[in-house]
């Protein structure tokens, strides 16, 4: 599947179809907003940007949202009773519900705001100032592949471009060497696979190129020449043969760019190895993001952070982390909850609160939107002994710089934490807000395909003005 | 079954449109209007009214809430507000937030004292004050389906243009050119020259075969002074078998190609390149294109499909797996929803690829631009809710169902049951007799002697059975130990796995005594067992002895052995296998002697058995077992006698005379009854008294419970059309009570004893070759043996069948199939036992998982060799009712002793034995015609079948004499039946099912139901789908309709252009409406479109009619003032310059290399996968060169597609594509530079040329040549010497070595002219 691997890089491409009129869709001005030369030149956004960044950390599986950022005291008192006496209670995925399950899990209030945050996350916590917790996030799929295509395409099935290849096909890249949108792959790849991160109808310049945390971190970058000389004269020697075919074939823009091509892969070469080597990173900073920690997870999530930080040095427009393995079956704790919940907040907590900072300190934090959210929550009651369902209508997540504002919530469920009863939330609103961030109105980021302008937020969706500063 | 309606049809259940009650003024209390306009007018004003109110920018649902009888009308889901119905009011239900799909205010859900004000509102009955209806708001167009028609190009028909005068009448001869010289002539541009020769040839193979040409064609073509000497090339190369494997991908993209299903898992989807391979063979063909349509559409519903030259496999069947090529899901929450989006991407796809028409646009709303309804798209989505999918034995079902039919017809044109009838009826004169002589022999009133059979004996020398246990017990002889249980055992009794026993008759001996164990038969407790059965003492009178024996083979452990004296003289063993074979003792020495047969099992553990069956002295060694039945034996001794003395044939008598002896300790049978009265010297009245002294009311009570019954399919009782199964397996149609039932030899196995769809026994034994089964529990084997009943709507939660025999059910709600992981396991379940029959339960309502009110089918599969029918399927929940069918079913008033009560008390033996023959004779005469369906006729049948269980009552015997004509014609035909086949995706008609508007898309809320027809703007109000079937063969006629149809045609004929030229006429090749482009020269497109019709559809015609234009041979030299004038080449002033289609890039880099091997066909090469391709259904890695196979052969697996396919613009495989995009990205350059595959090639392509040239010259020129189709020019050729010195010296080696050629190589391929098309 990896046409996200090795592929998707953008930068100096070229197409000659893509002077195709579809391409042309995104401004309803109907000024052709894309350089057909270049589909990854910067372009201005519909307004002026909070964000010219994403950092979106995936949470694998759905983490709970009663045991993280929505505490529930009426868990407590209801602890192990029959949750149908108590409400209506819908099918779940697995549909075994068993009793009420109280959160294994104190909440303390954090920063001058006094966020309530969960034990599971203390290094978020001493951030709560910076964070907007949303409470009543909501989707449409209480199954993994599909609320994760949701979640990541605005549809539940697959074959949709990506949220990531949607922010580079509306702004381009501000880094002309390297993709716009980097999938840094901690080990978990998502259920629906790598077409979580794919183009679909957009040009494949946009689809998310898949990372490992090492180097190299994708297929074909490492010369298959022995030397740097042997390739250098092999690529002279080419560049005589395409200059003589150039001047018999006339003057083909495709053959132009297509020899530049070659000319920029060989670059990348170059500067990909240097983005993924952090040997030059000091040492207290690597400790604080945890490449020391004794946990496994967490080293690795640690290096995805700090590479994810060096993307947006660079400019990469969109940067997706998900999580590493080892820590039960993602986050989706059926069973074992405070073992698993334990394992996986261990991974992810310190390097996500030190890339916080490390954002923060650099000034990067004003103009990166981070996101941290799971494709949907889990239930208040217990499935088995210790364990909780897939749980789609309402759940938390939480965003950062950018733009939102910090310190707050937004949105509520009802006691229990099982339905949002206020500021009720989907993907698109998410999504929309995310766009509406990085500049870009969402109705009128289109492309022409199937007889539609299609959007991200399909016919839906609205910013969530209240939380943006 | 029998009488009632099967309510298959009835729809899908719940709407939520209730009546609309009338409402007209109505005087509320005046303190109600107070509390509306202080409290709940306000609350709905401002938390309804933007988008439930005539001021709504926008209105949502239809529904607007500013006025009484906006809310009481409801929007689209129903009434808001039903006046002091609280549970029934949508509005209470949406603001509870108790439904997470039906919650209102969207956003936030109102306060408990909001919730409680509009409660208490509705309660009091709505008050409103009497006003003014609002007026405003947004009133949507009405939707103009004749006006876009009348105003959009595409709808037009193909009219053929006239063709337009040019000033330069010498540059193309064919009209195609003319139309193209006008257009440039009109804008003042001249067409470029003509390509070279060596350009040319490269380009057209490139195009026709995906493949560069060799030198040696290159050349001979370019010495070819002939006229027609490009003509000739074309010609070579459409009759090459690789212009399938090219042409072939571009319907792979339209048809989104995979052989997974992608999702979470990629489950694999079984045998999808026989769909390629298909593809590839009839454009190999040349299948005109409108039979290449129907195919696709209805390939299974052809009465002519098109067969396979050689093999007579159906090929025409193979293109419906197309439809099935999608993503599908395991475990959808929402099965119907899942449904809806498969259907969507169908529908997309098939109207896409042939109409060129984004038809699935439709789905939520009439479509924004083009002259397509929402109802248009239900109605053909009605087509899909007809059909359904299986995997087919595409290669025998042709043949064998010709057999079946063949079969058919002989059994109705033998007239079996009228002839059975006939002999039945003649053998019931003087039946009383029997029946009375039989009963004196029963209660033992026979003066016989001892040697009264040896004196009777009609013939000295002829054979004697001696023992055949046909009566069910050991006789006279002497059982010890446990090894042979309390009496001889049947092919029902024995142990399963001991497969073929072959006995002869029903009843054989044998020591693995399984009942008694009690156990497992694993656990070896069976071949435990020990003892030994001694026969009667007998006088051996004839020269051989010959039996049946099976099973181990210890010499004195497990043994039959002759005693003479009491001294074990002969002996003879099993094989240690189960099947009995003949063996014969020669006795001579001993006759005259008297003598024992014993049978001893003193062995444990495996092979601990012995097996025996049907003992007969003869005078001929092997007399061979079937000859003999006729003979009686030494316990026949009475029999013999009263035969002999009151003239009656002794075979029959025998066979009374067993009757009875069976049924006096079996109170079923039919004789029992008699078997008490006859007896015994005072006879028992009591059975007969009672064996039918409540029938009235137990017929009553049968039909009463029947008709309690809800059922949704009747086999007893199936409308015309309903009778649907996947192969021939259960007949030509359901069986009736009184029908004949045949076994697998054409012997007569019983009468349909009910009405069913039965598993016919001749076509056991179906196997499955070569092929993947589905994923998930669908894989088991089912091609070709499975029943599909009609499609029914789950009623009350729960689907329960009755069947007969061991089998599986699948219940395919709203056809889902994936039954893999935690939702839907209970889909498929296992049914039934062994010759029993018995109600089996399909909970559709579980683990919340409730299908209630969805529509669904069953598919049944036999799932071992045994007899498997099925009766009806029953939705109600009357447990009482089904058990008293059943047992009705099973043991029905006895028609043996109907009519006893006209006799009085205590009738004589006489009349009874009368009235018994007569309702025998009566019961054979209704053979040959059907019985009916009301309880007598059910009790008839049970009758009948039991006669011919026991024809030998009447005088009938032999298990195969329902006439020797058909039999022998029977035979011939089930020796030809071909039981080896492989199988592949298609199509399977169901039943008619309309589909309904979803409104704006969403299922849950249903609109009008729509009958299947095509789009109406193609006249498909006209012509509705027929009654019977999914009616797509119909629909397929009317969409190769040209002079109805103007799509089809125009559609195809601009993808050929557009695969030739880089560019379609229309370019936007997959959407000919509104949002679609132009076509740039129409008049072309046209008169191409008439022409494909006049070449009877030929797709190569119509390839070579536009590749030997002019216009194709251009030159694509971009140097003229055409690139000011006309720079997007919109005119085709020049030839375009093409980027090579991935496929092309891997194939000619196989082909260069010499590494390519032209295999065809099969299945695909696993694709290789790169440490990065991670996620979940991960298949084996493939290897890195896919073993030289052309790319059309490399796997396509959806969430492991190849990077190297994916880079250069293979679509990912989702929705139909016909223009593939043309990216120019940095990852292509990587790989032509670094991947290993590539290097490999460079590699095996340099060492190549090395080998096959001494000289540096031609070494270089070959290269060229073969990657150019041109020598190099000088220039090339001086650099590229220079280019080989500078690597040897970098490298270190001389210049003779593979590597600096290597790099040569590898420069050459990274060199644009290799990737790119001049």
């Amino acid at each position: 599947m990896l046409k996200n691997c090795g592929m998707g890089f953008g930068a100096m491409a070229f197409s000659a179809l893509l002077q195709d009129k579809s391409f042309a869709g995104l401004d309803s001005s109907g000024k052709d907003r894309h350089s057909a030369l270049n589909p990854l030149m910067p372009r201005k956004p519909h307004f002026p940007a909070r964000a010219k960044s994403v950092i979106f950390l995936y949470m694998d599986g759905g983490v709970s949202h009663v045991d993280s950022f929505d505490p529930k005291p009426m868990l407590d008192k209801f602890h192990g009773q029959d949750p149908r006496k108590l409400m209506d209670v819908q099918p779940t995925q697995f549909n075994s519900i068993g009793k009420i399950l109280k959160s294994h899990w104190e909440f303390k209030n954090y920063g001058k705001s006094g966020l309530p945050v969960s034990d599971l996350f203390p290094h978020v916590g001493a951030c709560a100032d910076d964070i907007c917790v949303i409470r009543s996030m909501t989707s449409k799929f209480s199954e993994h592949t599909n609320a994760n295509y949701f979640l990541h395409t605005g549809n539940g099935l697959q074959g949709r471009p990506s949220m990531g290849a949607w922010a580079g096909y509306g702004l381009g890249s501000e880094n002309q060497d390297l993709p716009g949108f980097v999938v840094v792959n901690g080990g978990l790849v998502p259920p629906g696979g790598l077409d979580n991160f794919n183009s679909g109808y957009l040009p494949a310049a946009y689809q998310g190129s898949v990372f490992r945390a090492s180097n190299p971190p994708v297929s074909n970058v490492l010369r298959s020449d022995p030397s740097e000389a042997h390739q250098r004269a092999k690529l002279n020697f080419m560049r005589k043969l395409d200059a003589e075919n150039l001047k018999r074939a006339g003057e083909h823009d495709a053959l132009e760019s297509a020899i530049s091509n070659h000319e920029l892969a060989y670059r990348m070469q170059l500067e990909v190895p240097e983005l993924m080597d952090l040997s030059g990173e000091p040492e207290y900073l690597k400790e604080a993001y945890g490449f020391n920690h004794s946990w496994n997870g967490t080293k690795t999530f640690a290096r995805s952070c700090m590479t994810a930080r060096r993307l947006v040095e660079r400019g990469v427009r969109f940067i997706e982390l998900t999580c590493p393995g080892g820590s039960g079956d993602r986050w989706d704790q059926h069973g074992k909850l405070r073992d698993g919940h334990t394992k996986n907040a261990r991974s992810v907590d310190q390097p996500i609160g030190t890339l916080l900072k490390d954002l923060k300190q650099r000034g990067l934090l004003e103009e990166t939107l981070v996101v941290w959210t799971g494709e949907f929550g889990r239930t208040p009651f217990a499935q088995g002994g210790d364990g909780r369902d897939h749980h789609p209508w309402g759940f938390s997540l939480w965003m950062a710089g950018g733009g939102v504002r910090g310190g707050t919530t937004y949105g509520a469920t009802d006691e229990f934490g099982y339905h949002v009863v206020e500021n009720k939330l989907e993907i698109h609103d998410l999504h929309a807000t995310m766009l509406h961030l990085l500049g870009l109105d969402h109705e009128r980021s289109t492309f022409r395909y199937g007889g539609r302008d299609m959007r991200l937020t399909d016919v839906h969706g609205h910013v969530i003005k209240d939380i943006l500063v | 079954m029998f009488v009632k309606n099967a309510n298959a049809f009835v729809g899908f259940a719940v709407s939520l449109l209730a009546a609309f009650s009338t409402f007209g003024k109505e005087a509320f209390p005046a303190s109600d209007l107070v509390f509306f306009e202080s409290k709940v007018r306000p609350l709905l004003a401002e938390r309804c009214y933007k988008c439930h109110s005539h001021k709504a920018k926008k209105l949502k649902g239809d529904l607007y809430l500013d006025s009484r009888k906006g809310a009481l009308h409801g929007g689209e889901t129903g009434p808001a507000v039903k006046p002091g119905d609280l549970s029934g009011s949508l509005l209470i239900e949406a603001i509870r937030y108790r439904d997470p799909d039906l919650q209102m205010p969207p956003k936030t859900k109102l306060s408990a004292s909001e919730i409680e004000t509009l409660e208490r509102w509705v309660s009091m009955g709505a008050p409103w004050p009497d006003e003014p209806e609002p007026t405003g708001g947004k009133v949507e167009k009405e939707f103009d389906l004749a006006g876009r028609k009348a105003s959009h190009w595409s709808w037009k028909p193909v009219v053929e243009p006239t063709l337009p005068q040019v000033k330069d009448g010498t540059w193309g001869k064919l009209p195609i050119d003319r139309f193209i010289l006008s257009r440039l002539e009109k804008s003042g541009l001249t067409p470029a020259g003509p390509a070279d020769r060596r350009t040319l040839i490269r380009r057209a193979t490139f195009d026709l075969r995906g493949m560069p040409p060799t030198p040696e064609e290159v050349n001979a073509f370019a010495e070819d002074d002939a006229e027609n000497a490009f003509e000739k090339v074309v010609d070579r190369l459409l009759d090459s078998s690789e212009f399938g494997e090219k042409w072939a991908r571009h319907w792979m993209d339209l048809f989104r190609y995979a052989e997974s299903r992608g999702h979470e898992f990629d489950a694999n989807i079984a045998n999808a390149y026989r769909y390629r391979d298909y593809l590839i063979r009839a454009l190999n063909a040349d299948v005109p294109y409108d039979q290449f349509v129907t195919e696709h559409m209805a390939g299974d519903l052809l009465e002519k499909p098109r067969l396979h030259p050689e093999t007579g496999a159906n090929e025409s069947i193979l293109a419906t797996g197309f439809w099935f090529l999608g993503e599908w899901i395991h475990s959808p929450v929402d099965t119907r929803q899942d449904e809806a989006d498969r259907f969507d991407n169908m529908i997309g796809v098939f109207s896409k690829s042939f109409l060129g028409l984004t038809v699935a646009c439709a789905r939520c709303h009439d479509h924004k631009f083009d002259a397509i309804s929402t109802k248009d798209f239900y109605a053909i989505q009605g087509y899909l809710q007809s059909s359904g999918y299986r995997q087919v034995r595409y290669e025998t079902m042709d043949h064998n169902g010709r057999i079946a039919r063949e079969l058919d017809q002989l059994e109705r044109s033998s007239e079996l049951g009228k002839k059975l009838g006939a002999s039945l009826g003649i053998g019931s004169t003087d039946l009383a007799k029997y029946i009375l002589a039989a009963g004196r022999i029963l209660r033992g009133d026979v003066d016989s002697e001892k040697d009264v059979l040896v004196k009777s004996d009609p013939d000295p020398a002829g054979p004697i059975v001696f023992a055949d246990f046909e009566d069910g017990t050991y006789g006279k002889w002497l059982s010890t130990g446990t090894a042979f249980g309390k009496g001889p055992v049947t092919l029902e009794t024995k142990a399963e796995y001991q497969k073929d026993v072959r006995p002869h008759g029903k009843f054989f001996v044998n020591s693995h005594n399984v009942r008694l164990s009690g156990k497992t038969p694993s656990s070896g407790l069976a071949d435990d067992q020990l003892g030994s059965l001694t026969s009667p003492r007998f006088r051996i009178e004839r020269d051989f002895i010959t039996f049946l024996v099976g099973g181990g083979a210890y010499k004195k452990e497990t043994c039959v052995n002759l005693l003479v004296d009491g001294k074990v003289v002969l002996s003879a063993t099993g094989r240690s296998n189960n099947t009995m074979t003949e063996t014969s003792w020669d006795v001579r020495r001993w006759r005259g002697s008297e003598a024992r047969v014993q049978v001893v099992d003193k062995r444990k553990g495996g092979w601990g058995n012995i097996g025996l069956d049907h003992i007969v002295f003869t005078n001929e060694k092997m007399a061979g077992t079937t000859k003999l039945v006729a003979n009686v034996g030494f316990d026949d001794a009475s029999v013999a006698f009263v035969a002999k003395t009151e003239k009656l044939n002794r075979n029959k008598l025998l066979a009374w005379s067993k009757a009875f002896a069976q049924a006096k300790s079996n109170r079923a049978d039919p004789l029992a009854p008699l078997a008490s009265v006859f007896a015994n010297e005072k006879p028992d009245w009591n059975p007969l008294r009672s064996a039918n002294a409540n029938l009235e009311s137990r017929r009553s009570k049968f039909l009463e419970s029947f008709g309690k019954l809800e059922l949704a399919v009747d086999y007893g009782n199936l409308a015309h059309g309903l009778f649907m199964q996947d192969g021939v397996t259960f007949g030509q149609r359901a069986k009736l009570p009184g029908d004949l039932l045949l076994d697998g030899e054409g012997g007569l196995a019983g009468i349909a004893r009910w009405g069913m769809a039965r598993r016919e026994s001749v076509w056991r034994g179906l196997r499955i070759v070569d092929s993947a089964k589905d994923a998930g529990s669908l894989g088991f084997t089912r091609a070709g043996i499975t029943l599909r009943s009609p499609t029914f709507t789950n009623a009350n939660g729960d689907a329960h069948y009755l069947v007969r025999g061991k089998g599986k059910a699948v219940a395919v709600v709203d056809s889902h199939r994936l039954i893999q992981g935690p939702l839907h396991g209970n889909m498929a379940i296992d049914v039934g036992r062994p010759g029993e029959l018995t109600w089996v339960t399909q909970d559709l309502d579980r683990r919340g998982q409730t299908y209630l009110g969805h529509r669904l089918h069953v598919e049944f599969t036999p799932t071992d060799a045994n007899d498997f029918e099925v009766l009806m399927i029953d939705l109600s929940n009357d447990s009482g009712a089904r058990g008293e069918v059943l047992n009705f079913l099973k043991n029905p008033p006895n028609a043996l002793v109907q009519g006893v009560d006209g006799f009085g008390e205590a009738p004589s033996r006489e009349q009874l034995a009368t009235l018994v023959s007569n309702n025998l004779k009566s019961v054979a005469g209704k053979l040959g015609n059907p019985f009916g369906n009301k309880p007598a006729d059910l009790e008839q049948a049970y009758l009948a079948d039991w006669l011919v269980r026991n024809k030998g009552l009447m005088g009938l015997d032999g298990a195969k004499n329902v006439g020797d004509e058909f039999l022998s014609g029977y035979k011939e035909l089930v020796s030809r039946i071909k039981r080896d086949s492989r199988t592949a995706m298609a199509m399977l008609d169901g039943s008619p099912d309309d589909e309904y508007v979803f409104l704006r898309g969403n299922h849950r809320s249903l609109g009008d139901a729509v009958p299947r027809r095509f789009l109406e703007a193609l006249g498909g109000l006209e012509r509705p789908a027929p009654k019977a079937g999914s009616g797509r063969l119909e629909l397929a006629h009317q969409i190769t309709d040209s002079k109805r149809n103007p799509f089809v045609s125009r559609v195809l004929v601009n993808r050929l252009w557009h695969h030739l030229f880089g560019r379609g006429i229309v370019p936007s090749t997959d959407d000919f409406g509104v949002l679609g482009q132009r076509p740039t020269h129409p008049d072309l497109l046209d008169h191409l479109a008439g022409r494909l019709v006049e070449n009877k559809w030929s797709v190569k015609a119509m390839i070579k009619e536009i590749i030997i234009s002019r216009t194709y041979q251009m030159s694509s030299e971009a140097k003229g003032p055409g690139e000011s004038k006309d720079p997007s080449n919109a005119l085709w002033h020049r030839a375009n310059l093409r980027r090579l289609q991935s496929e092309s890039i891997r194939d000619a880099l196989l082909f260069v290399s010499g590494r390519l091997d032209n295999k065809m066909y099969g299945k695909s090469v696993p694709t290789y996968l790169t440490a990065f391709m991670e996620g979940r259904g991960k298949p084996g890695k493939g290897p890195l060169d896919g073993n030289g196979r052309r790319s059309v052969y490399i796997s396509v697996r959806r969430n492991f597609l190849s990077p190297f396919m994916l880079a250069f613009d293979t679509p990912s495989p989702f929705n139909a594509v016909g223009r593939r995009t043309n990216s120019n990205v940095p990852s292509q350059a990587l790989i032509l530079m670094n991947d290993p595959f590539v290097v490999g090639q460079a590699t095996l392509w340099g060492k190549k040329i090395i080998t096959q040239f001494s000289d540096v010259r031609e070494r270089i020129s070959f290269l060229y040549e073969s990657a150019f189709s041109r020598p190099p020019s000088e220039f090339e050729m001086d650099a590229s010497r220079a280019f080989i010195v500078e690597q040897a010296k970098l490298h270190g080696v001389a210049e003779d070595h593979e590597l600096p050629w290597k790099d040569l190589a590898h420069a050459i391929i990274n060199t644009k002219e290799f990737i790119f098309l001049n």
